[in-house]
């Protein structure tokens, strides 16, 4: 016979800070019990929520001793100092609000003579990798349990085998590696890079492009009661892919992000098909793995504030913010009344161009067909171009109302030049 | 663990003791002062004013092992100035404003996330956020949670199972509502 588990049974059971006797307890209960397995499996999502999302904060304790040896008028104006910095932090937060307005802006047709900054920074040679481009502070070590240090734009840091970078909850980076990978790290991730063509995520989510050789990815369980590195599962990931891989709370997670299907080797040499919006699993206890739907726009949404980085000419920014406004316009002819969208004006039509452009529209006609009606109203004259495209449609009706837009811009030239 | 014997060395100031206590107590600090001031930027400030402040006048410590109650002692005094000194101003938690900004629509739900992690954690009571950043940050044992509060092990426990209660129900009306 077995007793109740109670809720703080379960926590210590989760955190290993049980005795062997209680252990067995718990787990003739979750044995028989599915309710009582449901809710470890609710506390294990947020412990793993928890983890990502709370960043030890780091001391950089040199500094700390060396304002103790200095005299106080002076530690004064450094506190004071210290004070300025959330006024930093807020700026970082404008900054980050600014850019993506900026993304919304982009969208309204100039963004190309907005973003002119090409970021390419030099590849150094004696490393492995590099970091491109980041979002807030990230820090690294070159050694296994060494210090870390805080990365910032203004220093090349060769990334040399065996070094750990991680993103605090508010930054994100994008690494380079010799074999033209890319790696983007989301907030609160931390990974290994054990050789160019070989990572270990520790935690959080990892996005890749493999580049010219395949890339190893593997993933690095803790467990909770000895808090030990512990079992590990990989995925080898084919030459010139997208994939994203997260880990989870007993499993890595790798979603395809490539627009035709792929092939990975699993930890036993097994190969696995995965198709573009699919994401596979494999478990760090057992050797299992699941399959489910992946979403490509809302899991690497993350990615936005990094992409906006890039260059004018930069296709991925280009069709990434297509896809979120074309999103943005699904959303607007699902959920609001035509009036709430016309009350936007003619910023209100580039989602919904954005739509009907899209190939998921095609799926739904009559929607599209309502979404062109309020353009043809609505459209400015920076979506000339997507118009006259659109006047070409294979639906006699959008062609109509994308004539009837172009009508109307032609009338109101002279109103304007007025 | 911080060892009484860390703690001597330090306080005969010894350079690399010090530096060993401030890395191993800044997080714990950290986590006591952003249990009573929630933006995360001042309760850093404030940890970093706590170790300068202990380790000034860490000679006059009598009981090397009460360091945990002693620096918490500290802490407490300046948060209590701190939220004299800020009383007028309009809290605006940063994670607030992060959650504002990563929105550029209801797709960015990982900003949604963030935001109520940061945010439910506020909610809970000050010495229920403490053990959750005790344990997060520095993932120390319950017994080492224990000693550095001056609690039972079993209050520990009691105090991380409730604010998880907590968080779950929340995480719950979260998804419900975002659905």
């Amino acid at each position: 016979m077995t007793q109740p588990i109670s809720n703080r049974d379960l926590s210590a059971y989760l955190d290993g800070e049980i005795s062997p006797a209680e252990r067995l307890l718990v787990e003739l209960n979750l044995a028989k019990d599915p309710q009582l397995r449901a809710s470890l499996d609710g506390l294990r999502e947020l412990d793993n929520l928890l983890r990502s999302e709370l960043i030890p904060p780091r001391l950089d304790v040199e500094h700390l001793l060396s304002q103790m040896a200095r005299p106080e008028n002076e530690v004064k104006e450094q506190r004071f100092e210290l004070g300025t910095k959330r006024q930093h932090r807020s700026m970082f937060y404008f900054g980050l609000a600014s850019a993506l307005a900026v993304s919304l802006l982009l969208t309204l047709g100039n963004w190309e003579r907005l973003l002119q900054r090409g970021t390419q920074s030099e590849t150094l040679p004696s490393s492995i990798a590099e970091i491109v481009r980041s979002f807030g502070s990230i820090e690294f070590r070159t050694q296994p349990g060494g210090p870390w240090e805080v990365w910032t734009s203004a220093t090349l840091v060769p990334l040399e085998a065996g070094v750990s970078i991680r993103t605090p909850s508010d930054s994100l980076c994008e690494i380079i590696t010799q074999q033209a990978g890319t790696l983007r790290l989301n907030r609160g991730t931390e990974l290994v890079l054990h050789r160019p063509d070989e990572v270990e995520l520790r935690r959080g989510e990892l996005w890749c492009e493999t580049g010219d050789s395949p890339l190893i990815v593997r993933g690095t369980k803790r467990l909770e009661a000895t808090r030990n590195d512990s079992n590990q599962v990989q995925f080898t990931c084919p030459q010139n892919v997208r994939v994203q891989c997260r880990i989870e709370s007993d499993v890595l997670r790798l979603g395809c992000v490539s627009e035709t299907p792929l092939t990975v080797l699993l930890s036993d040499q097994q190969e696995l098909a995965i198709s573009p919006g699919e994401w596979v699993a494999c478990s760090f206890s057992v050797p299992q793995t699941v399959t489910g739907q992946f979403d490509q726009v809302d899991e690497t949404a993350w990615q936005l504030p990094l992409l906006m980085q890039r260059s004018a000419g930069d296709s991925e920014l280009h069709d990434f913010l297509f896809v979120l406004l074309a999103r943005l316009g699904q959303s607007k002819m699902q959920y609001l009344y035509e009036e709430r969208i016309r009350e936007l004006g003619p910023p209100g039509a580039l989602p919904l161009i954005a739509f009907v452009q899209s190939e998921k529209s095609r799926t739904n006609p009559e929607t599209r067909q309502r979404a062109m009606r309020i353009v043809a109203d609505l459209a400015p004259e920076s979506t000339r171009p997507d118009l006259t495209r659109l006047s070409y449609d294979s639906d006699a009706v959008v062609a109509g109302y994308a004539n009837q837009a172009i009508a109307r811009l032609d009338q109101d030239i002279p109103k304007q030049k007025m | 663990m911080i060892e009484v014997t860390l703690v001597q060395r330090a306080s005969a100031g010894d350079r690399t003791a010090l530096g060993e206590l401030a890395r191993l107590a800044y997080p714990r600090v950290v986590a006591f002062c952003r249990s009573r001031v929630s933006q995360r930027v001042d309760a850093e400030e404030l940890a970093q004013e706590t170790l300068l402040r202990a380790f000034a006048s860490l000679p006059s410590l009598q009981q090397p092992d009460r360091i945990g109650a002693w620096l918490r002692g500290i802490a407490a005094h300046l948060c209590h100035d701190w939220h004299r000194s800020h009383r007028v101003m309009a809290p605006l938690a940063d994670e607030h404003v992060a959650r504002a900004d990563l929105r550029p629509d209801e797709t960015l739900a990982q900003a949604d996330e963030q935001a109520w992690v940061q945010q439910s954690i506020q909610e809970l009571p000050p010495k229920l956020q403490e053990v959750v950043f005790l344990f997060y940050f520095e993932e120390l044992t319950y017994d080492e949670i224990a000693k550095w509060l001056g609690v039972a092990r079993a209050t520990v426990n009691l105090r991380l199972s409730k604010a998880r209660e907590a968080l779950r129900s929340r995480l719950g009306s979260l998804r419900s509502t975002s659905l």
